[in-house]
This record gives structure tokens, C-alpha cells and sequence, in this order.
């Protein structure tokens, strides 16, 4: 991106938030009209209604969806000592559930100390292969099979997705007017959100097949939920606010392409196997003890891909959850939540899809699975970095939440394959657990070869042996490289 | 109509020249009840709040109500801030958050109209570049590329605190950015050739 296009982009920025000064008026007034602290009751001086009206326009996804974190890659470098691995914590009754250790509390029973430093052994080294090489590169995920996967390159005009084999060798290619995200149905066909490229301007979603230029539109919608099975859901155009009669809707598309009637809810994300999918259900409005702006608030729920309902948090509601992501095995659904809608407070909930049990953890972080028992996160600190971040790991098996190890990053295969570091140390350490065996090492770089280097997508092979990331110092506007890596 | 122009660097960081020990008093004040003390704290913010809640709802009313609602919320938070001097990245926290409640309300996927005004006598990079036209593109964005630009490109945040505020890796806000940019221009470039 040119240094002149970016301050071009301020410039008009700037132009386009200048406000009325009688918006500044309006807002001292406000204040000088504020409740009482903790009175219960709030002014607001003006009220507008929401305008229902405006067209809508789809919602880009990332392309990659959930799957590893951030992160730097050039050469690799290993070592055979084996990482401290989180010490398992002794049983606790269902109540503890609710307890987390604080992260100071490194003397505390269950807590792993963090290792000092990360080696590298700089006698082995080996070079990623790269795959691609292009200004626009993301990732596109792999085919359900793991035969195939894609990478985007969006530099033109006309989007481009690269489509490979496992070993890495291109097979083809899909044009697209401004591909907008892209999922596959089975290791044949896809689907995606494009520009219809006739001029109408609009987006509607296709299915497209490897080899062949001729897509079939499905439809108009939304935002793509893909499944790592190929399972994948489609969101109806609405506003998920209960307070009118617009809730979500979703469809999915079956593996012979067929879409189903729309079904109520916002879906989030699909189990491993494709047979589940976790759904918001806006229910309600949050009352408004302190006057603010009340957020729907409402209820996750597991469906099977068929529709029937497996379990739900009925009992507790939430207020927009995110990140949600299955365990491995199916039997857990873990999501972040806003705690305290007043100042955005994320915390993790866990919901047991067999008993319908929700485990709250009051910490919050990009939620990845390590095991069927083992929830990994990358610490977010709420309180402006004077809590340090960190790998943290919740367990299933006692409820407890330890130290897993240093960094801001980390992913997980869900099948024994973890990457963690740090996105600012430019080190990242793997470990491959194969019954009671691990080998373990560290891959680092980007500064060594005098760039910075960093990760923008990522997204491990279904059966856990691959990881495609693309890397590269994007902000200097140079080009990514698309590389593979099998630890 | 009378705007007001923002220029980040002197609004914001007028309270860091201030001194922080004088805006830890206000938010003490603040916290006992003062609301005069409150209006001088968040002052230098304001019009920048408005700024940015206007980039993310697309309209002065719902950026009004959603500054006015960040007012109501922090007003009544503001025990709860653990540190007083981070005040200032605390209150954008909640401003960006109220505005975004604002477009999810009225449903995430519309498209604004932000209307820019050029001058008679363009420099040379607003002759390289239709700002009119980069502010239809932006409208066309979605929200969470406008949330993100406008964390970035507007109110100039370090990634840090916008990590901070979206709840993400700092790995990861920078790659955002990064595709929301791209996006932009694609958007611009499409609009060029209409």
C-alpha cells in the first residue's frame, strides 16, 4: 500500500469525521446534565431512530478463519529439548470451575513457571518452502480431505485464488471480481462472496468447481461460516436485533450444494466433524438500570446440521459472543463473551454440550483447542498491560486455568501440535505430542535477515500434519510469501 | 454548518503536557461526583470522539448519542478504572464500543455516506487522490474495517492500544489493517472507474 495512498486515507478521514460544533455543545450540555453516580437513571439528551432503511452490504470474513494466530517465519531452527508442558493440577470438585490462578502468583499450586529463555540451535536451520509469492496473499483454507488448499492474491483488479495439492504444487487457478471469502464444499468445489462483475455493484455467493470457469449463484448473503468438514453455513441479511422483527438467519449448504431453508440465529462456528454448529439467538434487550444503550443479549445454542437442538446456555445470557470454537471430540463449546457491556470486559465461557453446564473464566484470549480437555488462550490483559500476557491453558479435567508458557500468539492442531511465542520477539516454539512421546523446537526469524517478519493467516491441514501460514512485512508494502510448514 | 477540524496531535496529547498527575485529580474529582471536573476530562477527547463515532455509525445523530452514551457509561464506570492516567485509552475504549453498538442496532450492514469537502485549490495529493471518492469507498466498507481504519488511519493508535481495544493480537490488528487498507483501495479503485 503506497505511502501516499495511506495519507490520503487520513486526510479524508479527517475530513469526513468533522462534526458539527454543535455536537460538542450538545455533548458538554450532556455532561452537565448527568446523573448522579450510581442513581440508576440516565439523560440523554437526544434520541435518534435507527434508520433500517440504508442498503446492506455483505461482511468480509477472514479468510482463513480460526486456526493459528499471528506470528513470523523464514528459516527454521530446532532443538531437541522438550518445553516445559503444563503440570497437570489435582481434581477439584465442579465448582472449582470458576477459579482461575492469578497470573502473579507463580508460588500458587498449579501454576508452571515460565522458561527463562527460548534457544535456538542455529546449526540447524532449514528454509520454509515457499509456496507463493505475491503483494496480497491470504489464506483460504483446506479442502475437508486435506488434499487440497488455497491462497488468495487479491493485488489486482481480479482476485486470484491459487489453488495446491498437499505437496505444494499448484493446480489451478479461480478468477474473481473481489473475491470476498471462500470455503470448500468438499476437495472439488467451493463456495464463495464476490462482486457479481456485471455492475450491479452487488455481492451474491457462488459455488465454483476446480477446473471449470462457470459458477452457479446461490444466493445473497452475508458472511460465510465455514467448517472444517466442509459443512457451511451462509447468514440471512438481518440485524440480530430482538427488539424488531429482523433476528438472524442462517442456511447451510449441503455437500450437493443444496441450501437449506433459513433457520433463526447467528451461526459462529461448526464442529470438527461438521455435524454441529454453535448459533446465537438474540433473545431479548438487556435492561438499562444506568439509561445506556441496552445490546441484545440472548443465548448460544449447538444444533445439529440438521437443525434439532443439542444443548444451549439457556440458563445464562450473553451479550455477543465470539471466537467460539468446539473442542476436537465435539463435547465442549468454548466462546468469549462481553462480561461488562459498560467497558467491553471479554471473559471465556465453556459451554458442555452433554449436561448443557457453562464454565465461566474470568480471563479472556484468542481460544484455541490443544486436546479434547485442554483450552489454550492467549492472555488479553484488561487492565492496559500491568498484567503480563501470556500463554494461559484451561483444563477440562480440573477447571483450573495455569501458565502454559510466554508469548502473545498461539495455535493448536487440536491433534497434538502446538505453536507459541511472540509476536515481538519473533520466536515461536512447536511441539509435537504423539502418545507419550514430544518433540519439540523452535522456529524464529524475520529480524535475523534484517526485516521484520510477521504471520497474517494461517490455518493447519485437517489432519494436523501441515501448517500453510503467509508471512511477510506487509505494512513495508513488500510482497508475502505463502509457506508450509510440517513440524 | 460550523465543523471542527481535529488535529489529533494537539487535542489529545494536550493532556499528557498537561501532566498526568493533573487528569489522576480529575478522574478523582470525577469519581466523588463532579461532573465540572469530568467535562475538563473528558474535553480534550470529545470532539475527537465524535470524530471517530461518526466514521463508524456514518451519522452525526447516532454519533451524538453514541458520544452521549459513552459520557453516561464512563460517568458511571469511572470507579471502576484501575488506573486513573490510562483515562484517555479508557474512554476511547468505551467510545468506540458505544458506537458500535449504534451500527449493530440498526443492523452491521449498511452503507454510509460520509460526505467530504474538497478545497477549490487542490496539493498534489489530493490531485492523485479523489478524497470524495476514498470516503464512498470507506462508507462501503464493513464495520469491522471501518472500526479498524479509524482506530489506525484516524485516531492513530498505536497497535498496542487497539489490540487493546479489539481484543486481539497485536499480530493480528496489524494484518487487519493491512487487508482493510486493501480493501479500501480495491473499493476506491472500483469507484475511479464508474
Amino acid at each position: 500500500m503506497s505511502d501516499h495512498f495511506e495519507q490520503a486515507v487520513e486526510r479524508a478521514l479527517a475530513r469526513a469525521a468533522q462534526v458539527d460544533r454543535s455536537m460538542v455543545s450538545e455533548a458538554h450540555a450532556a455532561i452537565t446534565a448527568l446523573p448522579d453516580r450510581r442513581s440508576g437513571f440516565g439523560l440523554r439528551l437526544r434520541r435518534s431512530i435507527p434508520s433500517l432503511s440504508l442498503p446492506r452490504r455483505p461482511r468480509s470474513v477472514a479468510l482463513a478463519g480460526a486456526a493459528l494466530v499471528v506470528v513470523a517465519v523464514v528459516a527454521v531452527s530446532m532443538f531437541g529439548a522438550p518445553r516445559p508442558q503444563p503440570r497437570p493440577v489435582g481434581t477439584s470438585s465442579p465448582a472449582a470451575s470458576l477459579a482461575t490462578q492469578s497470573p502473579s502468583s507463580s508460588a500458587s499450586p498449579g501454576v508452571t513457571p515460565m522458561p527463562s529463555a527460548i534457544h535456538t540451535d542455529p546449526a540447524y536451520r532449514e528454509t520454509l518452502p515457499v509456496l507463493l509469492t505475491g503483494k496480497n496473499l491470504a489464506f483460504a483454507g483446506w479442502s475437508p480431505d486435506g488434499s487440497r488448499y488455497a491462497i488468495v492474491d487479491d493485488a489486482t483488479d481480479s482476485a486470484v485464488m491459487h489453488l495446491f495439492d498437499r505437496s505444494g504444487t499448484e493446480i489451478g487457478s479461480v478468477s474473481g471480481v473481489g473475491m470476498i471469502s471462500f470455503a470448500w464444499l468438499d476437495a472439488n468445489r467451493f463456495v464463495f462472496l464476490s462482486n457479481r462483475g456485471n455492475g450491479s455493484g452487488g455481492v451474491a455467493t457462488f459455488l465454483g468447481r476446480v477446473g471449470s470457469s462457470d459458477y452457479m449463484e446461490l444466493g445473497q448473503y452475508d458472511m460465510l461460516v465455514p467448517g472444517p468438514s466442509g459443512a457451511i453455513a451462509l447468514t440471512v441479511p438481518g440485524t440480530g436485533d430482538p427488539s424488531v422483527s429482523t433476528k438472524h438467519q442462517y442456511v447451510v449448504v449441503s455437500a450437493d450444494g443444496s441450501v437449506s431453508k433459513p433457520r433463526d440465529g447467528e451461526p459462529l462456528a461448526w464442529s470438527r466433524d461438521g455435524t454441529m454448529l454453535a448459533v446465537y439467538h438474540a433473545t431479548a434487550l438487556a435492561p438499562e438500570p444506568s439509561g445506556v444503550q441496552a445490546e441484545p443479549i440472548g443465548s448460544l445454542e449447538v444444533v445439529r446440521s440438521t437443525g434439532e437442538s443439542v444443548a444451549s446456555t439457556h440458563k445464562l445470557s450473553f451479550t455477543d459472543p465470539y471466537g467460539a470454537a468446539f473442542s476436537p471430540d465435539g463435547a465442549l463449546v468454548a466462546f468469549l463473551y462481553d462480561a461488562q457491556p459498560l467497558n467491553g470486559t471479554p471473559q471465556i465461557a465453556i459451554l458442555e454440550i452433554g449436561s448443557g453446564h457453562v464454565t465461566i473464566v474470568p480471563e479472556s484470549g484468542p481460544l484455541t483447542w490443544a486436546s479434547d480437555d485442554q483450552l489454550l488462550f492467549a492472555y488479553t490483559s484488561t487492565d492496559y498491560g500491568k498484567t503480563p500476557a501470556g500463554i494461559r491453558a484451561w483444563s477440562a479435567k480440573t477447571g483450573l486455568v495455569t501458565s502454559y508458557g510466554p508469548g502473545d500468539t498461539v495455535g493448536a492442531s487440536g491433534q497434538g501440535t502446538v505453536v507459541s511465542g511472540s509476536d515481538t520477539t519473533h520466536v515461536f516454539t512447536w511441539t509435537v505430542t504423539t502418545g507419550a512421546s514430544t518433540r519439540t523446537g523452535t522456529f524464529s526469524v524475520g529480524y535475523s535477515l534484517g526485516t521484520p517478519t510477521l504471520i497474517s493467516d494461517s490455518d493447519w491441514s485437517p489432519d494436523g500434519s501441515s501448517l500453510v501460514l503467509t508471512v511477510g512485512d506487509y505494512q513495508m508494502g513488500t510482497p508475502l510469501d505463502a509457506v508450509l510448514f510440517r513440524p | 454548518m460550523q465543523t471542527a477540524m481535529v488535529d489529533l496531535n494537539d487535542s489529545e496529547d494536550r493532556v499528557h503536557e498537561e501532566g498526568s498527575r493533573a487528569s489522576v485529580d480529575l478522574v478523582e474529582q470525577a469519581v466523588r461526583g463532579d461532573r465540572l471536573a469530568f467535562d475538563r476530562l473528558v474535553e480534550p477527547h470529545l470532539v475527537v470522539a465524535l470524530g471517530a463515532a461518526r466514521l463508524i455509525t456514518g451519522n452525526e445523530s447516532d454519533a451524538a448519542d453514541a458520544v452521549q452514551d459513552a459520557l453516561l457509561s464512563s460517568w458511571q464506570a469511572l470507579d471502576r478504572l484501575r488506573d486513573p492516567k490510562v483515562f484517555a485509552a479508557w474512554f476511547r475504549r468505551i467510545v468506540i464500543r458505544s458506537a458500535t453498538r449504534f451500527v449493530r442496532r440498526r443492523g452491521h450492514l449498511v452503507e454510509l455516506n460520509l460526505e467530504i469537502e474538497t478545497p477549490d485549490a487542490p496539493d498534489s495529493l489530493e490531485r492523485e487522490f479523489d478524497l470524495r471518492q476514498l470516503g464512498r469507498a470507506f462508507g462501503r466498507l464493513d464495520q469491522k474495517d471501518r472500526i479498524l481504519l479509524t482506530l489506525h488511519h484516524y485516531w492513530c493508535l498505536p497497535v498496542a492500544e487497539s489490540a487493546q481495544i479489539l481484543g486481539l493480537p497485536e499480530g493480528t490488528v496489524r494484518s487487519r489493517v493491512h487487508h482493510a487498507l486493501r480493501r479500501l483501495r480495491a473499493g476506491y479503485d472500483a469507484e475511479v472507474r464508474l
